[in-house]
């Protein structure tokens, strides 16, 4: 008799045990979840500012109207109440509260001021919950950079999904007892935990240079009929990048927008000859060529098979290393690079960053695409020198140019120069160590070859800007075509890059645009390059060398008070 | 029965025999019943207030119940029990007329009839009648020293009958089931040959087939007593009580959420809490340690009342104590299994903790029993 009531009691405890220590951990958490419920207190989204402190995106406080037609008794008496203060029509509101739904969105930007007077008028089964929206004061300037924040408050594309945890702060929440009906229960509010706003980033765009770089090329892709095209600006002493758009062209109604996508770091395409500054950069830096070397040019280049030729046929002919530069000629080149050798060219092709990562993180930027030298076919020495065979991104050509600018050495880019506390405190970011890739003397040399393709002598004298002088490299590439294997027939990539001044240099831009008519680097991609620079430089106050040009300067508007570059 | 034969101690005894009292059981069954008090009060104070009522309601009317307890423990253990002897013929008439006539006038709550209703208070037959039936047995088989024959077995089996299918029928299948259980541990103490031993329990098991079959028992009943088995199958209406009631004394943890404080009790997510379900609060309140402190108090209880038994003087005392025990033993089993899931759910309450008038009756009355025996021990 004992026993059993002994093993009856042991049972009990041991239930007891099992229900209140360790195990039971599930059975407490079922018990909180059914008298407890958690309200999230949504955290502000951080702003996004240009480098002058100007708005680019930002969050403004809504309300979210969503009604309950399973509750509602009268659809058409609270339509016809609400209507006015949504703004919209009686009976469209009648149909949306009489559908069979338990949860209809009615609103969800609205004025908090409205919501306010909603809840006031306390009709049946209408719910009002905060919440934010995203506003971009600039339109969509820049929007391939900003990104999107989609429905739930995320950052879902651009700097908006790169910055997300900063951008977003932390949500609050608070636990409220709830009776076994459901109904929360007044003053059993608790807070668990504060929300914290979110940080604000601000970036190293230059609005007013980023409005008159999307203006710029959107006229020269509406010109030309470019399915799309890049253009940007940098700051090579620091690595800032000012400008950074990307226009698509609508096929059909010729329409020039804002790209889905930042297409400066996710397009990969083969640069042509642009990509020629690689070889040249690795010759001079090795005492190869001096400007004046003279490499006998052949009117044909058989290398294993494949005959190489320049773009417009000429017989045999000696031409100075800076003439091959100015008229861009691919035999020129290749025989330069051929004395360089594969292995001297491969080297130059990752010290110049080209199939790596240019440490900005965009979301989908792409490292492009390089092959290692060991696979290189045997007319690689051919074509890798003059911009085939290799896929890069603007922004890594510009990376290029802007290193040949800042006299050889290289700083990453960045477009993030500061952290705005939600108190507004600014805290500025560490701009990047740069690392020389090239010689000092040999980046000056290859500065001063570069200006004779912005002259009536090189390919692109539409480069030139009025007072400055320009240096730079043009490009026309074909694209290929993935179904055959080879080219797509009359299809180019036109790309004209450069710095300017060109003794000086305080800007560099690069300017790229998808098969456009015509076809080349120097006519519809260098003209844009132009514009730009002109805004640019006299912006930010560049004083021309003296004696590089007698021309006044053209007036730019709204610039009487130009922010000084790099201040950031 | 007559007042004369009741055979009163005298005073200079009585103050020898206060003396002798299981200071212990007294002790413990005071302190269960003060938990108990305060519990009841948790359970229901702010359901109250919800509904505009006193707080303090059930609070006082369980205190009332406890010093009526205490007073009818008292008197028990005064008197000698052996006027059990005499009394047992009148108090079986009597709970069985009592229990006819539920049928005629009795109160219904919650889908049964089991309350008498007298002024401001609910009489429940049922909660006595399992102590009229140790009374009944116990003075029967007391005089088969011997041993129990066949005939005594029947004549008792179909005389207890009587008043277990009354319960059963109320429905009050809870107080069938301490009925039964009380019988057959009552009996298997008196001495069942081991010839019948079986068939006694086969008998039981066949009595239990035969409520089920015959429709005695309600689809519902049978659902409810077996959800226990499937906790997670069952439909949300048998299995909500449970699930409730494991999450609260889940939820309580080492030291509990704190009196009062018990979000699952005190927002009345666990039904029921302040009777059947009275170890939910206590689980989710108290937590393991309160809980366990007062299984550990009921415990105490059920080992002073069985050692009554095993001093007591005679059989009519040692069965009576036997029947006290099983009665309290099995419904803090029962009670406190079922709330924790391992049980089946039947509305048999916690001793001393549960509120209701006639049950807090009943188990101080079984104590009294049981310390009037330990004070008259050999």
């Amino acid at each position: 008799m004992r026993g059993v009531v002994l093993l009856c009691f042991c049972a009990l405890v041991l239930r007891l045990v099992q229900l209140q220590s360790g195990p039971g951990q599930a059975y407490r958490a079922l018990g909180t979840a059914e008298t407890t419920v958690t309200q999230v207190d949504p955290a502000s989204r951080g702003s996004i500012y240009d480098r002058n402190g100007a708005v680019l995106a930002m969050s403004r406080p809504v309300d979210v109207l969503v009604a309950d037609p399973m509750i509602i008794t009268d659809p058409r008496g609270e339509a016809a109440v609400l209507a006015p203060l949504l703004g919209m029509s009686s009976a469209a509101l009648t149909a949306m509260l009489s559908q069979r739904s338990g949860y209809v969105i009615l609103d969800r930007t609205l004025d908090p001021a409205v919501g306010s007077t909603i809840a006031a008028l306390g009709l049946r089964g209408l719910n009002l919950t905060p919440g934010e929206e995203r506003v971009d004061p600039a339109g969509t300037l820049a929007s391939p950079v900003l990104g999107i924040v989609n429905a739930a408050d995320q950052g879902a594309a651009g700097l908006e999904y790169q910055y997300q945890d900063l951008l977003a702060g932390r949500a609050g929440s608070a636990v409220e007892a709830v009776a076994p009906s459901g109904v929360p229960i007044a003053g059993t509010v608790r807070t668990t935990a504060a929300a914290r706003p979110g940080t604000g980033v601000e970036l190293t765009i230059d609005e007013p240079l980023q409005f008159v770089t999307e203006q710029a090329l959107s006229a020269g892709i509406a010109s030309s009929h470019a399915v799309n095209g890049i253009a940007e600006v940098m700051d090579p002493r620091t690595g800032d990048i000012l400008a950074m758009a990307s226009m698509v062209r609508d096929p059909t109604t010729g329409a020039v927008t804002e790209a889905p996508q930042n297409l400066a770091v996710t397009q990969v395409y083969e640069p042509g000859s642009v990509f020629k500054l690689v070889t040249f950069s690795a010759a001079l830096q090795d005492g190869i060529i001096t400007p004046d070397t003279v490499v006998d040019v052949p009117s044909a280049l058989p290398i294993d098979g494949a005959v190489f030729h320049d773009a417009e046929a000429h017989p045999a002919e000696p031409l100075t290393a800076t003439q091959i530069l100015a008229q861009s000629s691919n035999m020129g080149t290749i025989l330069i690079a051929q004395q360089l050798g594969a292995q001297r060219l491969a080297a130059q092709i990752h010290l110049l960053g080209f199939g790596q990562p240019t440490g900005l993180g965009f979301p989908g930027a792409s490292p492009g695409l390089v092959k290692p030298v060991s696979q290189w076919s045997p007319t690689a020495i051919g074509s890798t020198p003059i911009g085939q065979d290799t896929g890069v991104t603007a922004q890594q050509l510009l990376d290029m140019f802007s290193m040949v600018a800042n006299g050889g050495v290289a700083v990453p880019p960045r477009l993030v120069a500061a952290t705005v506390a939600p108190g507004g405190a600014v805290r500025r970011l560490p701009r990047h160590a740069g690392h020389r890739v090239v010689a000092a003397s040999a980046a000056a040399t290859l500065a001063q070859m570069m200006e004779s393709v912005a002259t009536p002598a090189g390919t692109a004298p539409a480069a030139a800007v009025p007072g400055y002088t320009v240096a730079g490299k043009t490009g026309t590439s074909q694209i290929p075509d993935p179904a055959t294997g080879g080219y797509t027939p009359n299809a180019f990539w036109a790309t004209f890059a450069g710095f300017a001044p060109a003794q000086a240099p305080a800007l560099a831009c690069i300017v790229v645009m998808t098969q456009p008519q015509p076809i080349y680097g120097g006519s519809v991609s260098a003209p844009v390059f132009s514009q730009i620079m002109r805004y640019a430089l006299h912006r930010y106050g560049i004083p021309a060398p003296p004696g590089s040009g007698t021309q006044p300067l053209p007036p730019t508007p709204g610039s009487q008070q130009p922010p000084t570059i790099g201040a950031g | 029965m007559s007042i004369s034969t009741l055979s009163f101690e005298r005073p200079a005894e009585g103050r020898e025999l206060a003396a002798r009292v299981d200071i212990v059981l007294v002790l413990t069954t005071l302190v269960l019943a003060a938990v108990g008090v305060v519990m009841v009060y948790s359970a229901t104070r702010d359901h109250q207030v919800a509904l505009g009522l006193s707080s303090h309601y059930y609070l006082y009317r369980q205190a009332l119940f406890v010093v009526l307890g205490t007073v009818v423990m008292v008197a028990l253990t005064a008197i000698d029990y052996h006027w059990i002897e005499h009394a047992a013929t009148v108090l079986y008439v009597a709970i069985v007329l009592a229990l006819v006539a539920m049928f005629a006038i009795g109160h219904s709550a919650l889908g049964a009839t089991r309350w008498i209703n007298l002024g401001p208070f609910q009489f429940q037959p049922s909660a006595f009648a399992v102590l009229a039936e140790i009374a009944v047995v116990a003075a029967f088989c007391a005089r088969r020293t011997e041993g129990l024959e066949r005939g005594d077995i029947v004549k008792i089996l179909i005389a207890q009958a009587v008043p277990i299918v009354l319960v059963v029928k109320q429905p009050d299948l809870g107080s069938g089931i301490v009925l039964g259980v009380v019988l057959l541990v009552m009996l298997i103490m008196a001495g069942v040959p081991n010839r019948y031993m079986l068939l006694l329990l086969a008998l039981a098991a066949l009595a239990a087939f035969g409520m089920i079959h015959f429709g005695l028992l309600k689809h519902y009943q049978i659902q409810r007593l077996t959800s226990f088995l499937h906790q997670n199958t069952g439909s949300q209406s048998t299995t909500y009580n449970l699930h409730q009631s494991v999450a609260a004394i889940g939820s309580g943890g080492m030291f509990g959420t704190g009196l009062f404080k018990g979000l699952q009790t005190n927002l009345a997510f666990v039904p029921e809490q302040q009777t059947d379900f009275i170890f939910s609060a206590v689980g989710e309140q108290l937590g393991f340690v309160g809980s366990a402190a007062v299984l550990v108090l009921e415990g105490i209880i059920c080992w002073r009342v069985l050692r009554s038994a095993q001093v007591a003087r005679d059989n009519l005392g040692r069965l009576l104590s036997i029947g006290a025990f099983t009665l309290i033993a099995f419904s803090v089993f029962e009670n406190a299994g079922m709330t924790m899931g391992i049980m089946p759910i039947a509305g048999i309450p916690l001793p001393f903790l549960s509120y209701g008038g006639s049950a807090t009756l009943a188990f101080f009355a079984a104590v009294g029993l049981a310390l009037s025996v330990q004070l008259r021990q050999r």
